[in-house]
């Protein structure tokens, strides 16, 4: 498979000395969807506005094969001064498509996303939903190779985030690729190949759909069984290298429980292999 | 062809927001109509380097030498707004160089300094009909482009370099009056004070404005021509080097 976009050891420092991103290497091939996944701060949105060239990394490498590149940031990103369809039309008419090929592909986007009435409105009257699906459809516009979407179901009604999802895998089989952030873990673990967890800028755990099916058998939630567990709980965590969830739990991954969990005091559960729970393995010390 | 395609977007957009940049159209017109028939009818005439000439006559092409200004006033906004708003980072991501998103910038603003350019001197026929405007109008056309060139360098810098609108706010507010009243536009520099006249002589709109009388009144205009054209690409520069190096996207919002 062709790689579209290869990161090497980004790193970004809005001030000197304090990074918002350090040392990430992710790499995006064709027809493929890398999960970009992170609690609020945790860099996502740097990272992919670093990808797509709108920030400069302050160190490290960055490479984008293909040209058409469909980017729908987080916040919201609209020339207020235009209306939805100039502005979904935008970034086709600047890579190139002719009036009237960019107003047809917009047309399109917009119908995709139930926009079409509003195409001749200005982006000011919208609601958030509404602009973020502008955003989506000005992503969509340019049938691009490589897609970077920022949460990009955040304001989508339901049967918006379904047409969305159906039409990025009808692209996908095409050899669409794309890093996607979302906090709608279940629609990640669903859509995407591969998955990035980040935390306080670093890389807490980047792996392939098949090391997260091959880890099913062995998720294990731990829990203390009153307040005097705690204790213990606090140094089975530290045993494995790992600090407790905010919820107070500890997520285990591995082929065996650990001898030392004193299971009088623990309450232990087997869980159904998910992205949540994998999500829940990286613990709070893995971000330190 | 990114150019033309952005410098269309730009149009576009002034046109879906017509009636705020109604203010720009019709403010040198105002000074035209009210402040200049004012003063032409206190002063009657003036000298402007030795030569005697009527006070109309000589205010009318510093009139339209402040059609650059106003571009540079906008042109901050404008590639504010653009690095805020996704059209700067957009014609980059696409291939877009900093001196193509420059140049549409300018190809943007010509038509309408032209248009402006166009309604001062049809209202200098009406209101000053002792005028000639038929040499300026020809001189207007081919030196306005490097008027834009030289203010929306000014613009387009600060828009590129300063990330907040309170500075920016501040910054415009202390300058653009300054420029404006220190520039021999109202006065004759022959006529005025040595420290005005150094602040002058610090300002382009002054180079710009006795480029216009010189052309116009037949006057030697080489030195003027080449501080202008010399000022067009300083700035120019400047600015298309700042955006190069600013940031495609501002957090400001």
């Amino acid at each position: 498979m062709r790689t579209l976009l290869l990161a090497q050891n980004l790193t970004k420092c809005y001030v000197p000395d304090v990074a918002a991103l350090r040392d990430v290497s992710l790499r995006v091939e064709e027809g493929r969807f890398l999960g970009l996944i992170g609690p609020n701060g945790a860099g996502k949105s740097t990272l992919l506005n670093i990808l797509g060239g709108f920030l400069q990394a302050t160190d490290g490498h960055v490479e984008r094969i293909p040209r058409l590149i469909g980017w729908c940031p987080q916040q919201t990103v609209v020339d207020w001064s235009l209306t939805v369809i100039e502005n979904v039309m935008m970034p086709a008419r600047l890579f190139g498509l002719s009036r009237r090929a960019a107003r047809s592909a917009a047309e399109e986007a917009l119908e995709l996303l139930g926009l079409r009435t509003s195409a001749k409105t200005t982006a000011e009257t919208l609601s958030g939903g509404q602009l973020q699906r502008v955003q989506i459809a000005r992503a969509l516009c340019i049938s691009p190779d490589l897609v970077l979407l920022d949460e990009p179901t955040t304001g989508l009604d339901v049967e918006g985030q379904e047409s969305l999802w159906t039409h990025l895998r009808q692209r996908r089989t095409q050899g669409l690729g794309g890093l996607i952030s979302s906090h709608d873990l279940d629609a990640l673990e669903r859509e995407c190949d591969s998955f990035l967890f980040l935390r306080n800028g670093r890389t807490a755990r980047y792996f392939d759909r098949s090391e997260l099916d091959a880890e099913s058998m062995s998720v294990f939630e731990v829990r203390p069984l009153d307040e005097a567990a705690v204790d213990a709980l606090r140094t089975l965590a530290a045993s494995v290298g790992r600090a407790p969830n905010l919820d107070g739990s500890l997520w285990l991954v591995g082929a065996e429980l650990p001898d030392n969990v004193d299971e009088r005091s623990l309450a232990v559960e087997r869980r159904q292999l998910s992205l949540r729970a994998a999500y829940k393995t990286v613990g709070l010390a893995d971000t330190k | 062809m990114r150019t033309f395609t952005l410098a269309a977007m730009h149009l576009r957009s002034l046109w879906n927001w017509r009636s705020v940049y109604l203010g720009r159209l019709i403010e040198p017109l105002a000074y035209l109509a009210f402040m200049v028939v004012g003063l032409n009818a206190t002063v009657a005439s003036t000298t402007y380097r030795g030569v005697a000439l009527p006070y109309g006559a000589y205010v009318v092409p510093g009139i339209v030498a402040l059609l650059g200004v106003r571009a540079g006033t906008s042109a901050v906004s404008d590639v504010s707004n653009d690095r805020k708003w996704g059209v700067y980072a957009f014609a980059r991501l696409a291939g877009s160089s900093a001196s193509g998103y420059f140049l549409s910038l300018a190809l943007a603003a010509l038509p309408l300094a032209y248009l402006q350019a166009l309604s001062i001197l049809i209202l200098t026929l009406i209101v000053l009909p002792g005028v000639c405007v038929a040499n300026l109008a020809v001189v207007a056309i081919l030196a306005l482009p490097f008027y834009l060139a030289c203010w929306i360098g000014v613009g387009a810098l600060m828009g590129a370099l300063i990330n907040s609108y309170s500075q920016r706010d501040l910054i415009l507010s202390l300058v653009n009056l300054p420029i404006i009243l220190t520039a021999p536009i109202f006065f004759s520099l022959d006529t005025v004070p040595p420290f005005l006249k150094a602040l002058a002589l610090a300002n382009p709109l002054t180079y710009q404005s006795d480029l216009l009388r010189d052309i116009t009144l037949g006057l030697p205009w080489q030195a003027n021509g080449l501080v202008v054209a010399s000022l067009a690409l300083v700035f120019g520069s400047a600015a298309v080097t700042a955006l190069a190096h600013s940031e495609w996207l501002t957090a400001e919002r």
